[in-house]
């Protein structure tokens, strides 16, 4: 990461860019991105928090427990399986809260974080394209997307089995 | 998004009366406001210093060399495309290579925009969008704040399982694609008569590419 910011700063330099102001730009508009999640920030940590507490969570993961045996994935992340196409910033709160619980640097961790850093949230992605350009039939494109996904999941705890 | 919230909070509190956790709810329900505030604290003010770190990058070109290199790709997976839509589309991707997910999205709805024709998906228009829907990125910035924020020394040590993971996960996106358009290729040439919507809008799409 540091020589990455370096290479980014140096390239910056060459180009005779005000490298201060792009960072206070960008900052600007990450500053916009957090206040406009946040209201859904809250809305998802009451949502997660009730969740777990009322017991609702280990009953969902019981419930989910056979699919993520059968796909290699360690119990704590299913609940993730079905929140990552469908909320990004929900599957981001419940990594969070994942990961205070069983470790970042965990196997169940790890694959939570690289199922998230290899998938998209694919519902919310196709419905934004596909609204913007007034298309009502997706034809084939939900399945495809979700195909990609489910690949992403199952590659995850193999990668990280494999890797760590 | 609103069954799912309004679903799992029926299912918590209903499990939580049968389980006999009413208590807890409440004070979930209290601390979950609180719990928020910590969170964008810490992770968002990861996100405000990444932000300003990759809009340095894209004021230094990255963006338009990245997209430069990309070209030869964009145009054979989609075809001959007008100049401006296959510009939109390397800047789509390019954005979204760079973890710039935001900068990424009005230029994908151009693009969208200009490849559509009526209210039915064309091919170029469904591989696009499943493209976008699975992650292409280089840095997952906000993911190693996150990792950051929870005392994680190494949050970048993910990264090569990240870039295989997102390899396979579009690889198999995009043959999936591929393999539907050629079995609607194939279906419509078993209805073969000329008048179905099928042929027509596949005519369509061949139209669109040739321009």
């Amino acid at each position: 990461m540091p020589a990455v910011i370096l290479i980014i700063v140096l390239a910056a330099l060459i180009k005779r860019v005000n490298v201060f102001e792009a960072f206070l730009e960008g900052a600007r508009q990450g500053m916009g991105t957090v206040v406009s999640v946040f209201p859904t920030f809250c809305a998802l940590f009451f949502l997660i928090g009730v969740f777990e507490a009322s017991g609702g969570e280990s009953v969902a993961s019981y419930a989910l427990r056979p699919l993520a045996f059968a796909l290699r994935l360690p119990d704590a992340i299913a609940p993730l399986m079905i929140l990552r196409p469908l909320s990004g910033s929900g599957a981001t709160a419940f990594f969070k809260t994942l990961i205070s619980r069983v470790g970042a640097n965990s196997f169940a961790g790890r694959t939570a974080a690289v199922m998230l850093g290899s998938s998209e949230t694919t519902m919310y992605t196709i419905s934004v394209y596909f609204g913007a350009a007034k298309v009502k039939k997706t034809r084939y494109a939900i399945p495809c997307a979700l195909i990609g996904d489910v690949t992403a999941f199952v590659a995850s705890a193999a990668l990280v089995t494999l890797f760590f | 998004m609103n069954y799912l919230f309004a679903g799992i909070l029926v299912f918590s509190i209903v499990s939580a009366f049968f389980g006999g956790n009413a208590d807890g709810v409440t004070q979930a329900v209290l601390s979950g406001g609180s719990k928020a505030v910590e969170y964008a604290a810490t992770a968002g003010a990861a996100i405000v210093v990444y932000s300003g770190i990759m809009k340095v990058a894209e004021r230094a070109g990255l963006g338009l060399w990245l997209s430069r290199r990309l070209s030869p790709l964009i145009e054979r997976l989609f075809g001959k495309l007008p100049a401006g839509v296959r510009e939109d589309i390397t800047m789509n991707v390019s954005c979204n290579f760079l973890g710039l997910g935001n900068a990424a999205t009005p230029y994908g709805i151009r693009a969208m925009q200009a490849m559509a024709q009526g209210d039915r998906a064309t091919d170029g228009m469904i591989l696009f969008a499943v493209i976008n829907s699975s992650s292409i990125q280089f840095l997952p910035t906000t993911l190693a704040a996150v990792r950051q924020s929870a005392g994680c020394a190494s949050p970048f040590d993910i990264l090569p399982c990240v870039w295989i993971c997102s390899a396979l996960s579009l690889a198999a996106a995009v043959t999936a694609c591929f393999v539907c358009r050629k079995a609607g290729g194939w279906i419509a040439k078993l209805h073969n008569a000329g008048g179905d919507t099928y042929n027509r809008s596949r005519r369509a799409d061949k139209a669109g590419k040739r321009v």
